[in-house]
């Protein structure tokens, strides 16, 4: 067993095989050794909150078994416009990130400083989920992004993008 | 499974009320699902410590002062200001709050950790995990991204990388129109920022540092989609050639090219049988044009490509090659081969690869046809220039002749037209070159008695016309027959949509040319001559120049609009450490100086 210590100074025991999804603390036990120490001493995560880090265990327990992604595992499926595919989100994923945007923004943070790639690619594809087949008003409200482009810049913006409407 | 805690709210919950909300972990979207409803929305005062940190920010007690949505994550109370009715995420804490269990009904909510957060908005996301967001959107979706506000239209267009990448991918420049179009935007830009006095002198057409990739996208699609959609201008005709020193009149012109720093038109004189090339520099079309000396020889044909120009003379029946240098107007080759037609595949600074075929034109039915390529360097022995030669078996018809055409830097097609032959009459031949060998190898050949090519390289097409204005692709990569609509606007600009908007164009989709508009007053017959931005009408000497692009400057940012900060943690720690090294470096230099200023004193007091 693991123990992690949150921001706000929360223990989890985690089991060394569902953590080691994060490549960070991968290295780091590697790092350690064998040794009991990393059994008994936390390993603090002053950038992760407990309950972040609960939705990170959450997520690593559930996809124990499945191979770790690195980053040298970049051969992403992209579509005609050369963007990577984010419509492939299994069930259990989609309902994993149900949560408020603060979380969701949070979880993006923690699977990046906690280099999980496979989480902060379902964060991001969720993220990017949000944003697709709306129009720049819809987007305004999803992500409550104040408008300050004046009625004729807004006409002159729109007006250039006027191919977009046959994406 | 973590325990939750009791959270308490100051007397203004039942206790039984909190704990509804009180989840488990495993539970946190059901949290999720009753955060927003109105009913969890309470009123709370409360005082923060003034030790209290957001990260690095402190914590004013104003902030979460007022309405405050609350709810549990965990073993957490999340609390967030909805002052103003804006839902300011940043100011969202998390706290842990004791039991008290002596007044489990009415319990004060007390401050128990040091430690809070930020719940993070899209704003706050640093830009390398913007990155990572904006792998998964198309283009369209950024441009529609990129519409909401200003700081996101700098979030995305400053991913100069990423833009250049697409346009690069989306619009490949080894394809002549979309090289042309990017050519034309340059030259638009520099004219643009010419005019308004951005730059004293014009810019540098070959230079990218200029472009702005995201703008250069957004007008290529804008071009496209305006072509399609018939959205176009009527612009003046600014310049006219200047013909003289040239004897124009009863001068008619064969051909022209319209390369990236010169403009070639070739004319004939039917009176003296003759025909002449005449070379502008585009940028001072004021001038006179310098004529191209046949050397008394009899002009057939000729090509032109980057900054050179090879034409095919007859003199006395002996077929030469004459190969000119634009740059410095000089003819650098005489070379007396027989051939019937030739072309430039590619060429750079120093060099040029020149295609020939010949065949017994004098046949009909199946005949051999030869074709050769050669690399020819400047200030090079001919005996060194390598070359290859080949054969393919073409069936030629009565008045029809053998083509040589082409396609892309390193593909030809050799085709002619005949409709009952069962040997194949188009043939696309590839070039393999490295620094010790040339090679040119037929790919695949088709019975498809062509007309006309138009060679589609951005999207690995060949259209190939086979009887009166029907048109059929073929892919390039192995002949195979390709279905998908064809408008007439995408033959004339060049400019193909992209695979994905291609395929949703219907099959009975037609393209409403601008000179059947009544307001042009044009007719059936006007002729039309097109550019990838632009066509000219010609209309029995009446000129209509119908404008596509959308080259207006980019829109730009007001000078109250503040620029948005790049949130990125390296960023910072960067910026943080140069100025730490200024400091350092001018409270030694402030140190030194009171040195000298004190040495200074206690010199003159001694």
């Amino acid at each position: 067993m693991v123990k992690l210590t949150s921001s706000e100074g929360t223990e989890f025991d985690v089991e060394r095989s569902v953590i080691e999804r994060s490549l960070l603390i991968k290295n780091l036990l590697d790092d350690v050794g064998e040794s009991d120490t990393c059994a008994y001493t936390p390993i603090p995560l002053p950038n992760v909150s407990g309950p972040i880090l609960a939705k990170v265990i959450e997520y690593c327990e559930h996809h124990r078994n499945d191979p770790v992604v690195g980053h040298g595992d970049a051969d992403a499926e992209l579509d005609a416009s050369g963007a990577r595919v984010s419509d492939e989100i299994d069930e259990w994923d989609m309902e994993f990130c149900k949560v408020d945007q603060g979380t969701l923004f949070e979880m993006i943070l923690a699977a990046n400083y906690l280099d999980i790639r496979s989480m902060l690619d379902l964060t991001c594809k969720t993220v990017a989920n949000m944003i697709k087949n709306k129009t720049p008003e819809e987007i305004r409200k999803t992500f409550n992004i104040t408008n300050d482009f004046s009625p004729e810049e807004e006409e002159q913006v729109q007006r250039e993008n006027a191919w977009c409407e046959d994406r | 499974m973590v325990e939750a805690k009791v959270i308490a709210d100051a007397g203004k919950c039942s206790r039984s009320r909190l704990q509804r909300y009180m989840q488990p972990v495993s539970a946190t979207t059901k949290c999720h699902t009753s955060w927003q409803q109105p009913d969890i929305c309470e009123k709370h005062e409360r005082n923060v410590p003034a030790n209290a940190r957001i990260g690095q920010e402190p914590v004013e007690p104003r902030e979460i002062v007022g309405s405050v949505h609350w709810r549990a994550v965990g073993n957490a109370l999340v609390i967030g200001d909805i002052r103003k009715d804006q839902w300011l995420a940043r100011w969202i804490h998390t706290l842990q709050v004791a039991v008290d269990s002596k007044n489990e009904h009415t319990l004060d909510l007390r401050l128990q950790s040091s430690a809070y957060y930020v719940c993070t908005t899209m704003k706050r996301i640093p830009e390398e995990l913007l990155d990572h967001i904006f792998g998964f959107l198309n283009d369209a979706e950024l441009f529609v991204l990129a519409c909401t506000s200003w700081q996101w239209r700098d979030r995305v267009s400053r991913r100069q990388t990423l833009w250049r990448r697409r346009f690069k991918r989306q619009f490949p420049q080894h394809d002549d129109n979309e090289r042309e179009w990017l050519c034309q935007y340059r030259r638009a830009l520099a004219a643009s920022m010419y005019v308004e006095g951005a730059t004293s002198e014009p810019l540098d057409t070959h230079a990218d540092i200029s472009l702005d990739w995201f703008d250069a996208y957004g007008k290529r699609r804008t071009t496209e989609y305006r072509w399609r959609s018939g959205e176009h201008t009527i612009a003046w005709h600014l310049e006219r050639l200047n013909w003289s020193d040239t004897n124009s009149k009863g001068q008619k012109a064969w051909r022209k090219w319209h390369l990236h720093e010169y403009l070639v038109i070739g004319t004939t004189y039917e009176i003296q049988h003759r025909n002449y090339l005449y070379v502008w520099r585009l940028d001072a079309l004021y001038k006179p044009p310098c004529t191209i000396d046949d050397r008394g020889r009899w002009i057939q044909d000729a090509d032109a490509r980057g900054d050179w120009l090879i034409v095919q003379c007859k003199s006395s029946g002996v077929n030469t090659l004459l190969v000119y240098n634009l740059v410095d107007n000089t003819c650098c080759a005489d070379i007396t081969e027989d051939f019937v037609q030739c072309c430039i595949l590619r060429c750079t600074a120093d060099s040029l690869h020149v295609a020939w075929i010949k065949y017994d034109f004098s046949n009909h039915g199946p005949v051999t046809v030869t074709y050769r390529l050669q690399h020819i360097v400047l200030g090079q022995e001919a005996s060194l220039w390598r070359q290859v030669d080949g054969s393919v078996e073409m069936h030629l018809s009565p008045y029809e002749s053998i083509h040589l055409q082409r396609v892309d830097d390193n593909r030809l097609a050799i085709w002619t037209n005949c409709r009952d032959a069962l040997i194949p009459d188009l043939a696309l031949l590839e070039v393999t070159d490295d620094t010790t060998k040339l090679s040119l190898k037929i790919k695949w050949s088709h019975a498809v008695a062509a007309l006309e090519l138009r060679p589609i390289v951005s999207r690995g097409l060949l259209g190939v016309r086979h009887e009166q204005n029907a048109w059929k692709m073929l892919s390039l990569g192995d002949g195979s027959e390709v279905h998908l609509s064809q408008l007439d606007c995408w033959r004339s600009s060049g400019l193909y949509p992209l695979e994905s908007q291609w395929l949703g164009v219907l099959k009975n989709a037609t393209w409403r040319n601008p000179k059947a508009s009544a307001a042009l007053g044009m007719h059936n017959w006007t002729s039309q001559t097109s550019t990838p931005t632009a066509s000219l009408y010609n209309d029995s000497g009446k000129f209509t120049i119908v404008d596509y692009t959308a080259h207006a400057s980019p829109i730009k940012r007001p000078p109250g609009v503040k620029d948005y900060p790049i949130a990125s943690s390296k960023h910072c720690t960067a910026e943080k450490k140069r100025k730490k090294r200024k400091d350092k470096y001018l409270n030694a230099m402030l140190r030194k100086m009171q040195d000298l200023l004190h040495s200074f004193d206690s010199a003159k007091d001694a």
